[in-house]
């Protein structure tokens, strides 16, 4: 299978602290990856790395290099001339808390979507509704979809927030912790969801908790101290003992 | 459409920027250029020894230094009053008052916050009409009048810095105090005024400059264009002060050494209240880290 | 040690309550039919017997106007380039000389302005003295602008902090972030923003005093003399002594006081509802 994310040598500076060592990383289409370890281990700061999303933060460096398939082509996200915007737009991303704009739940949609896509009214509403469908929200929302999206539970927003990145047409999706801020039913309803959208799209998440990687993972990276300290495929993680060790070593 | 829209944005935001930016720095090039010729001690003290103007009270009658001396008293006569006031109050309505009325209060001071400066003035002039008619048929305007007028003008600002410092610590602080078995107003008064210090601090040092700048409350008070060649002497002596002066120049200038004087005047005023504000604004940095860190 | 405070606090509340039953008291005389009458009327003419301060209400109204109608804009422009438009040193230089611009006396500005402004624009519009609605306006949106800059600012940082990296991850550009997500999510602070600065120009004395002229007429055209409530109240005081037209004063105050209050009710309001709908 094609690689679509492919990292090289990656390291991460925040300040003089290096944040990650010389990380290499492949993960290819229908595959679902999830990053473990312990926190600050340099999991979320991996994950960002892949959209660039570091450099929001002050006193950041980047080294080594990272190639994402963008509509079909393998790109270099670091290299010159590369466009960030173009890059964040294909990787969809999700994060730990639910970020919804403070506006309403159309709107929520409508603005990415005019600015990133620039597209019209109608195109919009059938592209919005088409993301609700497929996070299993629009029943619930199709007769307030101008209610303040944080009106909405914990659970319906982070769902909104999977519809947003659908909506936008990713190539890839990039999820940061996104169940940790949930309680246990709005946790289900995400992991199904997680493993029915990994059919359509390559998934790399972060998780905190080692239960929820061996439930969705094809392969887990455990990392630790900046660096991928192991790697295990699906089989290995189906045996419960061999997570309780991994859950010794590394927890 | 939205193409346009952006880049619109971002066209007028540099300019905005660049010409606020502009304005600035033309204004204050402006000020020393054209104040150039006169910046010396003969401009604050003609040919008076400053020794003598500054203590020996010897009058100053070509100079500015009355102007100065006036402004620095009104400052220190208006903050006697509207600092230990403002931060009582201030500690009150944080730690004492509750419900209706702390909310009745602080809405008083946004009124009075919002009340424009001219307004204090007349109710200072209309304060000593009142006195005339009544019980005090020789009351007039002066550095009393104006400092009280003053003290009303920057009193919200002294008791919203008070305010904001001590409802911005951090929650733990309020138990410190009731954990180690001290009253309420021991802890008040021993562990959370002392910690809102610097908030309440660069409060005064906001107030002392707001009541620099302000012209048109004394306008109305007692401020005069000369008193004599010096500082007043007394609570109800007539006074000058350096903001009048600069309106009194710009009215009545009939040389061009007089204008050079009025701009003089006016990059010693904005010297006087910017080093204020910079205080404000540093210690307002500090206390961002102190709270951070 | 409460009775010591709260002693403070209700001098500073009978300061407040006192200053409003004192100005109401001096104006009472003109609340009478025939004064009333005197007073709401288009023509001051002292002399005449003529106390009409509407001209001044209209002057002061359209200076406040005028120079929020430029300062608003560019206050926003200003904030657009602070948050995520301009470059990060850049726009910490512009944030750094706004809230350099609060501690610049007005008198500062007002002399300066005085001194420059009437000559340029007796060269730029044939007739007219040079001090006009137009000039005032213009320096009485360079003294409120750090005002509604502060207000945005204050109301922005929250709502950039909740959304910057959201937006970012999406793929929009700062620019979008901007027009898409902060203006139209903070309306009800933009709005405060602009009452607050509204406030602050109509409550200018020197500006107003200095660069508009002083006639008491009703401007026709932005080259005309106007004449504010403000100036107006120093110029009666510094004039005469007792009778209609010093009683006008109290009537120009209370005014400016009334309204001035209204405003801040008005952006009390819109915390509240601002504060409640987060």
């Amino acid at each position: 299978m094609e690689s679509v994310v492919n990292v090289q040598g990656l390291s991460v500076w925040f300040g003089d602290t290096r944040v990650l060592e010389d990380i290499d990383l492949e993960f290819r289409q229908g595959e679902l990856m999830v990053l473990i370890g312990p926190s600050g281990s340099g999991k979320s700061t991996l994950l960002r790395a892949v959209n660039r999303m570091n450099e929001l933060y002050d006193g950041v460096r980047t080294a080594g290099e990272v190639t994402i398939a963008i509509d079909g082509r393998a790109e270099r996200a670091y290299g010159s001339g590369a466009s960030v915007a173009r890059l964040r737009r294909t990787a969809g991303m999700v994060f730990q808390n639910p970020n919804v704009l403070p506006t309403s739940i159309r709107q929520n949609f409508s603005i990415p979507l005019r600015n990133v896509h620039g597209l019209g009214r109608n195109e919009l509403e059938a592209c919005m509704e088409e993301a609700l469908r497929d996070v299993e929200l629009w029943d619930q929302v199709k007769d307030r979809l101008g209610a303040q999206a944080q009106s909405l539970s914990g659970g319906q927003q982070q769902r909104l927030c999977f519809a947003r990145a659908l909506a936008l047409r990713p190539g890839v999706l990039l999820l940061d912790e996104p169940t940790a801020s949930l309680d246990f039913r709005a946790t289900n309803r995400i992991e199904d969801l997680i493993v029915r959208l990994k059919e359509r799209y390559p998934i790399l998440a972060v998780s905190h908790s080692l239960g929820q990687a061996s439930r969705i993972a094809d392969t887990v990276c455990v990392l630790s101290a900046g660096r991928i300290v192991r790697t295990l495929e699906r089989s290995a993680l189906q045996d419960p003992g061999s997570v309780y060790r991994l859950a010794e070593e590394f927890f | 459409m939205r193409r346009v829209a952006e880049i619109l944005l971002v066209i007028t935001s540099w300019v905005s920027s660049l010409g606020v930016v502009a304005v600035v720095v033309a204004l204050v090039a402006f000020l020393v250029y054209r104040s150039a010729s006169v910046l010396d001690l003969q401009l604050f003290f003609g040919d008076v020894a400053w020794p003598d103007a500054v203590f020996g009270g010897a009058r100053v009658l070509h100079g500015i230094w009355p102007a100065i001396a006036g402004t620095l008293i009104l400052i220190a006569a208006s903050s006697a009053v509207a600092i230990p006031l403002g931060i009582a109050a201030g500690v009150f309505i944080s730690e004492y008052a509750s419900g209706r009325f702390r909310a009745t209060i602080t809405f008083l001071v946004d009124v009075l916050a919002g009340t424009p400066s001219i307004i204090m003035g007349l109710f200072g002039f209309s304060m000593i009409l009142l006195l005339r008619q009544t019980i005090a048929p020789d009351a007039g305007t002066g550095l009393l009048v104006a400092a009280v007028c003053l003290a009303l003008l920057v009193l919200p600002y002294m008791i919203r810095a008070t305010q904001n410092a001590l409802e911005g610590l951090p929650a733990e602080m309020r138990l410190l105090g009731a954990s180690m078995g001290m009253s309420h107003s021991q802890s008040v008064l021993r562990i959370l005024i002392p910690a809102a210090s610097r908030g309440i601090l660069s409060g005064a040092v906001l107030s002392l400059g707001r009541a620099a700048e302000d012209t048109a409350v004394i306008m109305l008070t007692g401020a005069v264009a000369t008193a004599g060649g010096r500082g007043p002497q007394s609570l109800t002596d007539k006074f000058e002060a350096l903001p009048f002066k600069i309106f009194v120049i710009a009215a009545e200038h009939n040389t061009a050494e007089e204008l050079s004087v009025g701009f003089a005047s006016a990059l010693v005023l904005l010297v006087l209240t910017a080093s204020l504000f910079s205080l404000t604004f540093i210690l307002q940095r500090s206390l961002e880290r102190l709270w951070k860190a | 040690m409460y009775v010591v405070l709260g002693t403070a606090a209700a001098i500073a509340v009978a300061a407040v309550l006192g200053m409003f039953a004192f100005l109401a008291y001096f104006a009472l005389p003109l609340f009478t039919a025939d004064g009333f009458a005197r007073m709401i009327d288009w023509t001051w003419r002292p002399a005449d017997g003529s106390f009409g301060i509407l001209p001044m209400v209209v002057g002061s109204l359209g200076l406040s106007a005028l120079a929020m109608a430029v300062a608003f804009p560019v206050a926003v422009a200003v904030c657009a380039f602070a948050f995520g438009i301009g470059p990060r040193q850049p726009a910490r230089i512009v944030m750094t000389i706004v809230n350099l611009m609060t501690g610049i006396p007005t008198i500062v500005y007002a002399f300066a302005a005085a001194i420059i402004l009437p000559p340029l624009l007796r060269a730029g519009f044939e007739g007219g003295t040079g001090f006009s609605l137009l000039g005032a306006a213009l320096v009485l949106a360079v003294l409120v602008l750090p005002t509604i800059v502060l207000v945005i600012d204050s109301n922005w940082q929250g709502l950039m902090a909740a959304t910057r990296h959201t937006t970012a991850a999406l793929g929009m550009n700062p620019t979008q972030h901007v027009l898409g997500v902060m203006i139209p999510a903070s309306r009800a602070g933009l709005l405060a923003a602009f009452v607050l600065g509204f406030g602050r120009a109509l409550g200018d004395t020197m500006v107003a005093l200095m660069l508009s002229g002083n006639v008491p007429l009703v401007p026709e055209s932005p080259i005309d003399s106007v004449r504010a409530l403000t100036a107006h109240i120093s110029l009666v005081m510094s004039l005469e002594v007792g009778g209609p037209g010093y009683q006008s004063a109290f009537a120009a105050g209370f005014i400016l006081l009334l309204t001035t209050s209204a405003i801040s009710i008005a952006v009390r309001n819109m915390g509240r509802r601002g504060s409640s709908g987060a």
